[in-house]
């Protein structure tokens, strides 16, 4: 069990942050690929998703490089398994991580008991690979028990799983809090891909795109809106991009465009989960304060 | 195969095969073909050529690379795209340093960089 805290209306960024933009880059590759039937991989789905390990990863990690900016990588327990590289380079130039469940596993068709070890796993994978200490989780769809769960047997600080809101809040139960900082598909940069039924996309057919100005559009019109609310509101944006879709050459040139154009305005800084998370924490006490909350068990 | 966006050999015992990988995300049919969702329709197709184009063009400052485009006879084939293919392949015609190729002539370079 768990409980909200009512936002603290006068929660703000530092001083001088007007809109933060956190990146996330999800890092998944092939591994939600489409199973056909009888068990096989549809091959064509396979390669076009495997292209986000191979070239999508790097090439999005390029372009921040250019621009000097840090993100968040969400990466999946078997995609940094298959393609350690990618993520040693991105630990290396400063960006944070989040696990993104092991092989995609939509976590809203698990059990909680299979829940707990798939994170746990993945958890334990970062630990090995890149001697990383995951404070962050994003999952693929969440279920009813994940909240609990990242509270109960995890010592998680935020979550990035729920599109509910527009600025983060604090989640309190099992003894601790825990932040969530929420994201949304308006500003998902894989809105260059129409998802058609059946979904995953069906077989033979791979993903229908829009063009890079319908991203263009829709990223600017986000950001415009947003800047100007963040004159005297505090706002975020989340912005995520997938390997195997914004990794293709001409989607990446609207992240490439879109990054310069943010930057231009003052007060917007590219930021990761963890770092406006900390930011986010000093309205808040990291602490219960209800003996009530911590006295909560499972 | 759609998994890379550069060449590769495949060595099977002894026999050797050139893969080119092409992408679906430039692909005329999603842009102009019936009955496909049509995103932009001529306009869109160029403006998804185009940046592909810039970033591969801006790419091949450092490495080598090429741009690969399947067009259907069906779709892009009808006058209203035609006219943008012509202008799309007039506008690259003015680089001095872009190359129209045949498949045949990437896996020959391929094959000679694997050499070396
Ligand atoms: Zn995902």
């Amino acid at each position: 069990m768990w409980t909200e805290i009512k936002p603290q209306q006068q929660a703000k960024w530092p001083d001088g942050v007007r809109l933060p933009i956190i990146i996330s880059v999800h890092h998944q590759s092939e591994e939600a690929a489409y199973v056909f039937e009888d068990g096989q991989v549809d091959p064509f789905d396979y390669g076009e998703r495997q292209y986000g390990g191979r070239r999508g990863a790097w090439r999005l990690l390029e372009i921040m490089t250019k621009h000097d900016v840090r993100g968040t990588w969400i990466v999946c327990g078997a995609t940094l398994e298959k393609y350690p590289a990618i993520s040693r380079a991105a630990k290396a130039a400063g960006h944070s991580f989040a696990g993104h469940t092991y092989e995609h596993e939509m976590m809203c068709n698990y059990p909680a008991k299979e829940e707990l070890r798939l994170i746990r796993k993945t958890v334990s994978v970062f630990e090995d690979l890149l001697g990383e200490h995951l404070r962050g989780w994003r999952t693929c769809f969440a279920s009813h028990n994940t909240i609990d769960i990242l509270l109960e047997h995890f010592d998680f600080e935020w979550d990035a799983s729920m599109w509910n809101d527009d600025l983060p809040y604090v989640i309190e139960g099992h003894g601790r809090r825990l932040l969530e900082i929420p994201f949304s598909s308006y500003s998902d940069a894989a809105i260059a891909v129409l998802i058609t039924k059946p979904f995953p996309p069906s077989p033979f057919c791979t993903w229908s795109t829009n063009t890079p100005r319908f991203i263009w559009n829709t990223l600017k019109a986000q950001f415009d809106a947003l800047y100007a609310r963040g004159a005297t509101k505090p706002v975020l944006m989340p912005l995520t991009v997938h390997d195997f879709i914004v990794g293709r050459p001409s989607r990446c040139k609207i992240l490439d465009d879109f990054i310069a154009y943010a930057k231009q305005h003052e007060g917007v800084v590219f930021t990761t989960h963890d770092e406006a998370g900390a930011w986010w924490w000093k309205n808040y006490a990291r602490e219960p304060t209800t003996p009530s909350a911590v006295l909560e068990t499972s | 195969m759609l998994n890379d966006d550069f060449a590769c050999l495949f060595d099977c015992a002894g026999d050797q095969l050139i893969e080119i990988p092409f992408t679906t995300s430039t692909a005329d049919k999603t842009f102009i073909g019936y009955p496909y969702p049509m995103k932009g329709g001529p306009d869109g197709l160029l403006d998804v050529w185009d940046c592909e184009f810039e970033a591969l063009y801006r790419e091949g400052e450092s490495g080598a690379r090429f741009m690969i485009l399947s067009i259907q006879t069906w779709a892009t084939g009808r006058p209203a795209p035609l006219r943008t293919l012509q202008q799309f392949i007039e506008r690259l015609k003015q680089y001095n340093d872009v190359r129209f190729a045949r498949c045949s002539e990437i896996a020959a370079w391929c094959d000679d960089a694997a050499k070396n």
